[in-house]
């Protein structure tokens, strides 16, 4: 499958002599924005000397983790203006991040926090993703997080409040079906009424991985293969929205690559599946 | 109790739950510790009554929020431990986790990157009771520090650059290339393993550059070290020349020092400098 319907996986330091030596079938690699930003005072390294590589081999797609959108701190023009020259650099073929907070009063968590589904938040992520796209000169895919937290004086469901916010920015939905999947499990509502909810034109992405089912509740490690019930719900999103590109995201504990190709592969059989059968988009 | 908390109040208190030292279940009990910074003094309101709750084992609001404050701390500890492996090792584990659960209480990650979250490890190390232990360890997490910072900066590349005649050779104002650091150790630990007891002193200066997947050291002696240090701080080399003569470097040893350096591509011309201009191709 090529063209418009892409297959990759996310790509991380210990698979990149792999991947340079023997190219790997597959139409994409997507890695983590901060990674090639080096250190505060400038210069990407060795990580964009190698990613620079890669790139004359596939496009890669920027996938970030601190863009801090849903903070009511101010964005960071700072990060904002090496962003965007990563992506032009590497002529990036789409930059993504997350709808959370990652930090506040300037101090960093690291983590994908969630926001209550409010109005209030959702103007001031709204204002804050206009901003964003503004200055990265191009259209934003922003992904659902996996949670463990919700909050009582949420007004709406996420679905909702992810389809409002795509309309009222112009931004495309990553849909990370694992995430779906564990948020829906640890808030006790079926992962269905999350995919049926989502306007269909709005989803441009998938995002597949894996999850840690031992405790009371799902923790999104991506630190093994898919789960089937997130394979199951896979097939249920590629009936909903149609095939889309898709990529399989595996950060910690990571395996031989050859375990990424097979999940990449699992991946595309189900999207040509989908596409044997294609469904009228609505949306 | 504010059960509509503003999103303000609501990044404010879960900032300060996530983050405090004590974990979730102790701060939100209101448990504290003397001469924490002031940004874990609990925030007015309490975002507690409207988080989710659950009565199943391991589901309640306190166990949701935990699983963010456990992750916080094990993020960032891994995040050093990869960059100071033979400091982590040389501490073992508590030890270690008590210098980054310090680290962080000083330095919190002020960025969105984590590149720079060691920044200042070996600081913290120096005034902590395990740098004062074994004080050659701040030298060690210095030089993986510097490691680090060379991998994620422009590489070395040899000297692409000459002075020439018309040059005013003297006032030319050098730095040290991107990716390269130097360092003035005061401990033999450039190959230290902790199996070897404490390290022999050894006064000099390690200079650490990467060329293209390739980190290099190299020690140099007091006397050429403090030369380069002064040049890389932006004196002249002409009164760099003087200084390592009133070090009673001779003039040849100056020389064959200097070409040394920019052989190796240590030394790069300031940006300011008309010399960045020229250099050849």
């Amino acid at each position: 499958m090529s063209g418009d319907v892409q297959i990759g996986v996310g790509l991380r330091p210990p698979h990149y002599a792999g991947v340079l030596e023997d190219p790997p079938a597959l139409d994409v690699f997507e890695v983590i924005s901060e990674n090639f930003l080096g250190l505060r005072s400038g210069g990407g390294g060795r990580p964009l000397e190698t990613l620079e590589r890669v790139r004359a081999l596939r496009p890669v797609r920027l996938h970030g983790v601190s863009m801090n959108l849903g903070s009511v701190d101010p964005l960071s023009e700072t990060y904002l203006a090496r962003l965007r020259a990563l992506a032009d650099r590497i002529d990036a073929a789409c930059v993504s991040d997350h709808v959370c907070w990652t930090g506040e009063g300037g101090e960093n968590l690291h983590d994908l926090l969630p926001l209550p589904f409010t109005e209030e938040a959702l103007d001031h992520l709204t204002a804050h993703v206009h901003h964003a796209q503004q200055r990265l000169g191009r259209r934003l895919l922003l992904e659902n997080p996996s949670s463990y937290v919700a909050y009582l004086h949420s007004t709406m469901p996420e679905w909702e409040f992810l389809g409002e916010l795509a309309r009222r920015t112009g931004a495309r939905l990553l849909l990370d079906v694992n995430n779906v999947f564990v948020t829906a499990r640890n808030h006790g509502f079926p992962p269905h009424w999350f995919i049926d909810g989502l306007p269909s034109a709005a989803v441009e992405q998938f995002h597949l991985s894996g999850h840690d089912d031992s405790g009371p509740l799902r923790i999104d490690t991506h630190d093994r293969e898919v789960a089937p019930e997130v394979w199951e719900l896979f097939r249920y999103a590629v009936r909903r929205f149609g095939p889309r590109p898709t990529i399989v995201e595996w950060d910690d504990r990571l395996p031989p690559f050859s375990t990424l190709l097979e999940q990449a592969r699992r991946a595309r059989a189900v999207l040509e599946e989908a596409a044997d059968v294609p469904l009228a988009l609505a949306g | 109790m504010s059960p509509s908390p503003s999103l303000g109040e609501l990044q404010r208190w879960m900032r300060w739950v996530l983050t405090h030292p004590l974990g979730v279940s102790e701060a939100t009990a209101g448990r504290t510790l003397a001469g924490l910074p002031g940004r874990f003094d609990a925030p007015g309101a309490t975002v507690l009554s409207a988080v989710a709750n659950d009565s199943a084992e391991g589901r309640t609001a306190l166990d949701r929020l935990a699983v963010y404050g456990s992750g916080y701390f094990h993020r960032l500890h891994g995040t050093l431990e990869l960059e100071f492996p033979r400091l982590a090792e040389a501490l073992g584990a508590d030890a270690f986790g008590t210098l980054v659960a310090t680290h962080l209480l000083r330095f919190p990650s002020t960025h969105p990157s984590l590149a720079d979250l060691g920044e200042s490890l070996a600081e913290t190390l120096r005034t902590h009771p395990s740098g004062a232990k074994a004080p050659w360890l701040v030298d060690l997490a210095r030089i993986e520090r510097a490691t680090a910072e060379v991998w994620l900066s422009d590489a070395v590349t040899a000297a692409r650059w000459t002075l020439s005649a018309e040059d005013d050779w003297e006032q030319v104002r050098l730095a040290l290339a991107p990716a390269a650091r130097q360092l003035g150790l005061t401990w033999d630990v450039c190959e230290w393993r902790p199996e070897q007891g404490p390290p022999p002193r050894r006064e000099g200066w390690l200079l650490i550059w990467r060329v293209e997947a390739s980190t290099m050291v190299e020690f140099l002696d007091p006397r050429p070290g403090a030369v380069l240090e002064t040049l890389a701080d932006g004196m002249s080399l002409g009164s760099v020349c003087a200084l390592a003569g009133s070090l009673g470097m001779s003039a040849d040893e100056v020389t064959q020092a200097f070409g040394h350096w920019t052989v190796r591509g240590w030394l790069v011309p300031r940006p300011s400098e008309m010399l960045a201009d020229r250099r050849s191709s």
